[in-house]
């Protein structure tokens, strides 16, 4: 085994949202930080394909060690009167064939590498609607946050001028001390006719926020609007982790990052301190000593981390005397309904997400269910911007006929996605596989799910607005709608490592540290309490972890914003 | 109607070929296409993409050779190829490759909605998806779209209306 000698202030563990926003902040304070990121570094003009013919083919490139191992247990089964929440298409018919619910692709959507899942997120960039961080004061269900909106509003100002968000002036209950450094995009036009045909229903639509330049902004230039951020964007103006957080960090001088290096052993002392971990480098185990360590491994590996590291003064694991390791897990409760709209052109261009509605976001506005929900314009976003998803999803037969009707339809799809709260329940959680090992024979973490009746009922409330709004814009047949009661498949994951002030029934405390060890940090998507009513988790992650580096680094965060 | 051949098969197959459920497998005991294969996969492809006044057929773009390629390094793709080739050529009638183009429309039409769980359907499915994955990523297939390169690098600046 290999000891590292250099001493650094602080190691973090996984270099995604969460991870790389810590070591930034960490780094600007004057701290050395290791991060150590077990996937590899991806080079988008080598890995990403966007500018090749077949480039339709081609989802986020999977290199060697780009994806974390984990199990699914069995599903839940499928209730037969929910038929109107089936997943299915023009082409293939019933997606789901099977009693059961199934995963879809990997199911749970992550990427190891520099940069982490921000690598093939879409770049939206929200801020939690503050009614959603009181679920339980306010409403009776699942958690509330430790902390409040006000406290993460100068996080959320600093994260925005950091990535270059643009969005509008406006946002409603999501108020601001600061406008976003840049101007609304462009509206495609599929978001066009959404906005307008959500006037008609009396429901506001507007411009998305979004992690992607309108114009060029510190170094990097404005998007070009090739509609496919989730296939990594070769351009560098999405706002990702790795043209982000990371490069300003590593700027400072401060910051030493390390691809392929996953941590695997983590050492506590008696009194509880986090002495040490071990990574492996080329297949050799190093040791580096840390006087603080922040775990920002995601929301499946790091309670599999904290699960696996049993020592005699912690059997159950670390960081989990609450017994809520891996506990809460929150999966994405989403929908999508596409329809083809005559007349309408060009549907394949544009910045995807780029319009949303928020008029259902807060906890209360669903009848009869705790818990909101957003609507966005999603043809892009969902991968209707080439002939080939016409072909295979959308439009059924063969021949000649298949041949016209794409062309006949091809940039004419218009769809609405939604996607919901998801109330933590004791049937979803992550724990560890009791069969299933990694190479070096540590168990993989399973991951299970569970729909509860609140869910089913948003979900239909999201099918059935998305289906009407889609209706109003002018679209007679649906051609593609895709959902969570039959398919297992989470973007946004959180809990597993929830945040709360009662160290009997949460993992870590509002500064993100660890109840049970004192230099134990927590600082990703694994410590949301609650889902929020569809908000995207990434600003929100790095407003927590550039936090909890201030806390670190200098005893206590920024002043809370006070609404002006 | 489908000729009685053919239902025969449907029986005796069962549903065996989950193509894109299994693992690719290597394809060390996958025989050598013979020249009948060839020639019906070729025929049955473009019954499902045709040439038409924009774009030529799914062997015009090489779609049959870009499978074949694939079907060397994954033994489920050639069990598959294998065993639809068979079905379409099921002695008692003439080949698929013999049939008038309107025989050959209703058996495709027949195979596109049978059993589900039956060789005919899984096929039709797999193959047609896969063939459209090819054509379309060719960008002589793209005329008439209103695209003439990919998304990058010059992306679709606005306006779009
Ligand atoms: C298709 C898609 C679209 C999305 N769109 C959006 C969006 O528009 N906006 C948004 O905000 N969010 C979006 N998301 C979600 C977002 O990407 C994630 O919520 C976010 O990246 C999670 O951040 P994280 O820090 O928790 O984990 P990650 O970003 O996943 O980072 C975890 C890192 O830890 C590393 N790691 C794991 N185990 C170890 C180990 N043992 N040792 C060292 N390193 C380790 C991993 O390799 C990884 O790099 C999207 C996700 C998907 C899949
Ligand atoms: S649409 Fe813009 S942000 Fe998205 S991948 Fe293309 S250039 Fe990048």
């Amino acid at each position: 085994m290999g000891i590292i000698k250099k001493r650094f202030d602080a190691v973090v563990v996984g270099s995604g949202a969460g991870g790389s926003a810590a070591a930034w902040r960490l780094s600007s304070q004057g701290l050395r930080v290791l991060v150590l990121e077990a996937g590899p570094k991806f080079d988008p003009n080598r890995d990403y394909k966007l500018d090749q013919p077949d480039w339709e083919r081609h989802m986020f490139p999977d290199l060697p060690g780009s994806r974390g191992l984990f199990t699914i247990d069995t599903l839940d089964p499928l209730d037969p009167k929910e038929q109107e929440l089936r997943s299915w298409g023009r082409a293939s018919g019933i997606r789901v064939r099977g009693p059961r619910r199934e995963p879809n692709g990997p199911a749970y959507w992550h990427v190891q590498g520099i940069g982490g899942s921000t690598l093939h997120f879409a770049g939206e960039s929200h801020r939690m609607h503050p009614k959603a961080m009181q679920l339980q004061s306010k409403y009776g269900a699942g958690h509330d946050w430790p902390v409040t909106y006000a406290d993460l509003e100068p996080y959320y100002t600093t994260c925005e001028q950091l990535v270059g968000v643009a969005g509008p002036a406006n946002q409603g209950a999501r108020w601001r001390s600061k406008p976003y450094p840049l101007p609304p995009h462009p509206l495609s036009t599929p978001a066009q006719r959404l906005v307008a045909a959500g006037k008609e229903l009396g429901m506001n639509w507007q411009a998305n926020s979004r992690a992607a330049l309108s114009k060029p902004y510190d170094g990097r230039p404005a998007c070009n609007y090739c509609a496919n951020c989730t296939r990594g964007c070769p351009l560098g103006d999405k706002g990702s982790a790795d043209v982000t957080y990371i490069p300003k960090g590593l700027s400072s001088g401060q910051v030493t990052l390390k691809s392929k290096c996953p941590v695997v052993r983590i050492f506590p002392e008696s009194n509880g301190r986090i002495k040490a971990i071990n990574y492996l480098e080329n297949g050799q185990l190093q040791l580096v000593e840390t006087p603080i360590l922040i775990m920002a491994a995601g929301v499946v590996q790091t309670p599999r981390l904290l699960l696996t590291n049993k020592h005699l003064s912690h059997p159950d694991g670390l960081a989990n005397s609450s017994g809520q390791v891996g506990r809460n897990l929150m999966e994405t409760l989403f929908w999508s309904s596409t329809g083809f709209l005559p007349g309408l052109n060009n549907s394949h261009m544009g910045l995807p997400t780029d319009a949303i509605c928020w008029d259902f976001n807060a906890p209360d506005s669903i009848p009869d269910t705790v818990g909101g929900c957003r609507f966005i314009s999603a043809a892009q976003e969902i991968g209707f911007t080439g002939p080939i998803a016409y072909a295979a999803r959308a439009i059924g037969g063969f021949g000649h006929k298949l041949k016209q009707a794409v062309r006949d339809s091809f940039g004419s799809a218009i769809s609405v996605s939604a996607i919901g709260e998801f109330i933590p329940n004791d049937g979803t959680f992550v724990d560890l596989d009791p069969q299933e090992t990694d190479g070096f024979g540590i168990p993989l973490p399973r991951l299970h799910s569970h729909l509860e009746p609140g869910e089913i009922k948003r979900l239909r409330f999201m099918a059935r607005k998305s289906r009407r709004l889609l209706q109003e814009a002018g679209v007679e047949h649906l051609v593609e709608e895709y959902g969570a009661w039959d398919f297992f498949s989470t973007t946004h994951t959180f809990g597993t490592c929830r945040m709360g002030e009662d160290p009997t029934t949460s993992v870590i405390d509002a500064n993100c540290r660890s109840h049970d060890h004192p230099n134990l940090y927590i600082t990703d998507a694994s410590i949301f309490p609650s889902s929020g009513g569809g908000e995207s988790p990434s600003l929100t992650i790095q407003a927590l972890a550039t936090r909890a580096a201030d806390v670190i680094a200098g005893g206590k965060p920024l002043r809370p914003s006070v609404p002006s | 109607m489908l000729p009685m051949h053919r239902r025969l098969f449907l029986k005796t197959a069962g549903a065996f070929l989950l193509w894109r459920s299994l693992n690719p497998i290597p394809a060390q005991a996958a025989s050598t296409p013979t020249p009948i294969e060839r020639k019906t996969f070729a025929a049955f492809l473009n019954v499902l993409i045709p040439a038409d006044e924009f774009t030529g057929s799914a062997t015009d773009l090489q779609v049959d050779k870009k499978l074949w390629e694939l079907s060397e390094s994954d033994r489920n793709l050639r069990r598959l190829i294998e065993v639809g080739c068979r079905w379409l050529n099921l002695t008692g009638g003439p080949p698929f490759t013999e049939l008038t183009s309107e025989q050959q429309l209703l058996v495709v039409e027949w195979m596109s909605e049978s059993d589900w769980n039956q060789v005919p359907r899984r096929f039709y499915d797999l193959i047609r998806e896969a063939a459209i994955q090819h054509y379309y990523s060719d960008p002589a297939s793209w005329n008439g779209l209103g695209i003439n390169r990919p998304p990058q690098p010059f992306g679709y600046p606005p306006p779009w209306a």
